[in-house]
């Protein structure tokens, strides 16, 4: 048998297997097909990406990170650790995913892979943004509210705390903690204009300041977003 | 003696005549098996592996375009082919991004001064090719011994064509120290 396939060439050997139909060429619309169904991977995956970048960037605005990132190292950290991280892992595995079915295609291959991989992100993040921007998620959050819109918060965070006002005193406000308890928040100065009624009751709020027993001097704040629930007190009531 | 362009024949292929692939098969028997020798070593592995370049070269003909050229097409099939037997036998690393490629890089075309030095390349790559890491390796043997363009080079590989350069300015380096370890030890 391997004395036969030496003396017989190559090109005799393929041309025997054709004509026996052991191999066939395969037609046109096979790689029209796999085209399509890599394009359509590729559209799937880039929908994947914006939907989870709006989510990033809704989750962000709803946990207190982008605040946190503005206030000093710890802020960052904060931010960074509030980070719905499943997702970021989800967009970036979904980027090369697209990276590897597109980098057979000379638009690619042919310049480096950083323009396709810079023009994937900031495509993404500008759809990412419109989106966030149509409040879709704000409107499906309403629906379903489980893990994926849950995400991490700020309990666990050192000078990070998150609550909603409980009651506005004169220089002071107490706020409910996501734990229930009841904190009594001091602001330094009165650069924070408590008594212009900046807040009212039921407000969410975050906010980091160092914390000794049930009191906390606020050192930086923000509201937040309430939700779907709106800046109810029911909860408070109780 | 067939004077129709590699083009001309492939539509004849693609149309149904299979016999024309044999003419095609003629044609390239001799540059597939002369690149893959300079990364397999074994006469069966590269028959076989030969064998399979052409039986997928004629399953994909139809996805070929007759705009462009056949050649960097079949050297493409053939870079696909060995690099998987050499992932299977030398367990040749994945790599999903090479650094040479994600950067912009200026394009640093080989400067073919004088005869002379490419025909020392060509020596070298006899003498000392097999230490050389196939991501160096291919680019010279396809630049030197294929005399490929860089465009050619960067079809078949599917790298940017600065990265073509890059690699053949990195791979003649390393060569040229690959080889004078050699002449040392022959020296010794």
């Amino acid at each position: 048998m391997k004395n036969e396939k030496q003396k017989n060439s190559i090109k005799e050997q393929i041309l025997d297997k054709i004509k026996k139909g052991e191999f066939k060429m395969h037609p046109k619309f096979y790689f029209f097909l796999k085209a399509i169904v890599v394009t359509i991977i590729v559209i799937i995956l880039i929908v994947i990406i914006v939907f989870l970048i709006s989510f990033i960037v809704f989750s962000s605005e709803n946990n207190g990170a982008q605040f946190l990132i503005g206030s000093g190292f710890k802020g960052i950290l904060s931010a960074i650790y509030l980070l719905p991280w499943i997702f970021v892992l989800i967009v970036l595995i979904a980027i090369i995913l697209i990276e590897k079915l597109i980098k057979r295609y000379k638009f690619t291959y042919k310049r480096p892979l950083i323009y396709s991989l810079l023009f994937i992100v900031i495509f993404g993040a500008v759809c990412g943004l419109i989106i966030h921007k149509t409040f879709l998620h704000q409107g499906v959050s309403c629906l379903i509210n489980d893990f994926f819109y849950g995400g991490p918060r700020s309990t666990n965070l050192p000078d990070t705390h998150e609550g909603r006002i409980y009651k506005i005193n004169e220089n002071e406000i107490e706020i409910m903690d996501l734990n229930g308890q009841i904190l009594d928040a001091i602001f330094p100065s009165e650069s924070f204009k408590l008594k212009d009624r900046e807040f009212e009751r039921g407000d969410k709020i975050i906010f980091t300041g160092l914390r000794k027993d049930s009191v906390i001097n606020i050192s930086s704040y923000r509201k937040l977003n309430c939700g779907c629930g709106g800046c109810v007190l029911d909860e408070l009531e109780k | 003696m067939d004077t129709r362009t590699d083009e001309e024949i492939v539509k004849m292929v693609q149309s149904g005549d299979s016999e024309s692939f044999g003419v095609l098969i003629e044609k390239y028997e001799g540059k597939i098996k002369r690149y893959a020798r300079k990364f397999i070593s074994s006469i069966e592995d590269i028959q076989d592996v030969v064998q399979e370049i052409f039986i997928k070269t004629y399953s994909n003909i139809q996805s070929f375009d007759l705009d462009k050229r056949f050649s960097p097409w079949v050297y493409r099939i053939a870079h696909n082919e060995i690099i998987n037997t050499l992932r299977k036998r030398e367990k040749l690393p994945m790599l999903f991004f090479d650094p040479d490629t994600v950067f912009p890089h200026p394009i640093s075309h080989e400067k073919t001064d004088s005869l002379a030095k490419d025909e020392e390349t060509k020596k070298s790559l006899d003498k000392c090719f097999e230490k050389l890491s196939p991501k160096y390796r291919e680019p010279l043997v396809l630049y030197y011994l294929e005399e490929m363009d860089y465009k050619a080079i960067s079809d078949v590989l599917q790298i940017p064509v600065p990265t073509v350069g890059i690699r053949l300015k990195r791979g003649k380096e390393i060569l040229k120290s690959l080889c004078d370890n050699i002449d040392i030890d022959y020296e010794k």
